[in-house]
């Protein structure tokens, strides 16, 4: 039955896959963009699937697990916040994009300042930190493939097949099968975790009793300040303004934004995205509360395989094989996206420059091979994953963060220069890695996050800048 | 106008997220309410649903 449920599932989206080949496949805008011609709920659901992802399905549960309820509030509040980036950022990229046929982020970054360098220093930060999270998804795969055929298929190679899965379809389809697979699968993700939460508070005698349950075994998951006092003032507002200043960040969100067919489509979207957080956050984090009662004392990283142990401990075999097919499709959503935004960027900002008049087909022929290289870069990371869920993504979302400043500037400020946005990213990332590693002392940080710091010293950095040096000027038109 | 216009709405987004800081105003009680949720839930459900009535508001009254 479980292996049925996965072949059917397989099955629905590669023939997804092969109709998205037939429309789009034969230039870069048509593969890489969808042709720019994306309506809301495609758009939306696009963006919602590279979103929640293995960070939704396994990190909200497992931070659901070790922290409690306020981690839901972190997640439903902050993200929704996030929407708001659509109208800060979003409208300026697609209008840009629109008017100047930008595919990357490095190609804006390009054309409004001129730079090179600053354009391969933003894209190669974009590149190296998706890699955590990318990774995540494979890691996730592994989990749960794992989980769901009993240790029939080992963590390594379901990792693998869900990895040389992805990679087939994205090579076959391109953009334009990428969202339509993310519609399908962003529908069936939140259904199907709906039903998860049902079966297993109902397995559990309703929810209002599971929750008094865990409130009487365990209260501090009930704390505002979560359990361990995870979220104390500091660390509140630094996580609820944190959202909005990395997702936009994310190359394949930062892309989505340029398939929107028309402003309309983006605001819609933008409104879904602000609103549906507010219902889904909850279910993993549900789960992962509850968790307490089936398995208590799990520490670390174990408590990222909660969701699919509370599956099997409460639901029969075929339905958990349907929502870890579900949780499945949403890893692969986010995995598809990452794929293509970054062998985009490899082939536009830093292949294009070097090789101009490159065929439009060379140009998707190169994307191919590096959707390939980068599949593989993260089956490698994930092979040995070097933090739970929660902290790998935090640290991919901290780096990419560090490029909201230079955004801001190249979209709204009269006068960028590109040197000092080169020293500003540069040092903003070291920072965030002197904190991460402790080669600084977290006391500096005064209980703030380290982002926030060093966003700040970024933004300084800039403004000097804009005072002190050379401005910028507008780069050529992109190819 | 138009920029008068931007305070306005500047000004709401700040004001929801510092309800949003909630330990500036108030000390929540540990305990559970409806469907054994913690007290405080409610409070940030409640604050989502102003937020995503002042973004749509926002979106077709100014985003342009």
């Amino acid at each position: 039955m479980v292996y049925a449920i996965l072949l059917i599932y397989i099955a629905v989206v590669f023939l997804g896959s092969l109709r998205g080949a037939k429309q789009d496949a034969t230039t870069p805008e048509g593969y890489f963009l969808a042709n720019r011609s994306l309506g809301t709920l495609t758009l939306f659901f696009t963006i919602l699937a590279t979103n929640f992802s293995a960070f939704y399905f396994l990190g909200f549960a497992g931070e659901g697990y070790r922290v409690g309820y306020t981690y839901y509030v972190v997640m439903a509040l902050g993200t929704g916040f996030a929407a708001f980036s659509f109208f800060l950022l979003g409208t300026k990229i697609w209008r840009l994009g629109k008017e100047h046929g930008h595919i990357t982020p490095g190609e804006l970054i390009y054309q409004r300042t001129g730079s090179n360098v600053l354009r391969w220093l933003y894209a190669l930060v974009m590149i190296l930190f998706t890699f955590p999270y990318l990774s995540l998804q494979i890691v996730g795969a592994g989990y749960i493939l794992e989980t769901i055929t009993q240790q029939q298929i080992p963590y390594l190679w379901g990792a693998t097949f869900l990895t040389l899965f992805t990679i087939a379809y994205v090579w076959i389809g391109g953009m334009r099968s990428v969202a339509k697979t993310d519609l399908k699968q962003g529908l069936l993700a939140i259904g199907l975790m709906l039903a998860a939460v049902l079966v297993i508070t109902n397995s559990l005698g309703g929810l209002t009793n599971a929750n008094e349950q865990v409130f009487a075994l365990e209260p501090s998951l009930f704390n505002r300040e979560g359990a361990g006092d995870k979220y104390p003032p500091q660390k509140w507002f630094s996580i609820l303004i944190f959202w909005l200043f990395c997702i936009p960040m994310f190359p394949q969100i930062f892309m989505r934004f340029y398939v929107a067919k028309d402003l309309d489509k983006l605001k819609k979207s933008a409104l879904l995205y602000g609103g549906i957080p507010l219902i889904i956050s909850l279910f993993p984090v549900i789960i992962g509360v509850l968790g307490h009662l089936s398995f208590p004392g799990l520490e670390g990283k174990a408590a990222d395989q909660i969701l699919p142990m509370m599956l099997v401990e409460h639901s029969s075999e075929w339905f958990a094989a349907l929502v870890l097919t579900g949780a499945l499709a949403a890893f692969m959503s986010t995995l598809d996206s990452q794929l293509l935004a970054l062998s985009t960027i490899v082939t536009r900002d830093f292949v294009l420059p070097f090789r101009k008049g490159l065929a439009l087909s060379q140009q998707v022929k190169i994307g191919r091979i590096c959707v390939i290289l980068f599949a593989i870069i993260g089956l490698g990371i994930a092979a040995r994953p070097f933090d739970t869920i929660f902290d790998m993504g935090k640290l991919a979302f901290s780096g990419l963060s560090m490029l909201f400043p230079v955004t801001l500037a190249v979209l709204y400020w009269k006068v960028v220069s590109p040197a000092w946005a080169v020293v500003a990213i540069i040092i903003g990332e070291v920072l965030l890695l002197a904190f991460y590693y402790e080669w600084l002392p977290n006391q500096l940080l005064l209980g703030f996050d380290a982002y926030l710091f060093a966003m700040i010293v970024v933004f300084i950095i800039l403004g000097l800048g804009a005072v002190w040096g050379k401005p910028q000027k507008r780069g050529r038109e992109i190819e | 106008m138009k920029k008068r216009k931007a305070w306005y709405w500047w000004l709401a987004f700040i004001a929801l997220f510092l309800l949003s800081q909630d330990y500036l105003f108030v000390q929540w009680s540990n305990g559970t309410s409806w469907l054994g949720f913690p007290t405080w839930l409610s409070w940030f459900m409640l604050l989502h649903l102003g937020f995503i009535l002042v973004f749509y508001l926002f979106a077709k009254k100014y985003w342009e």
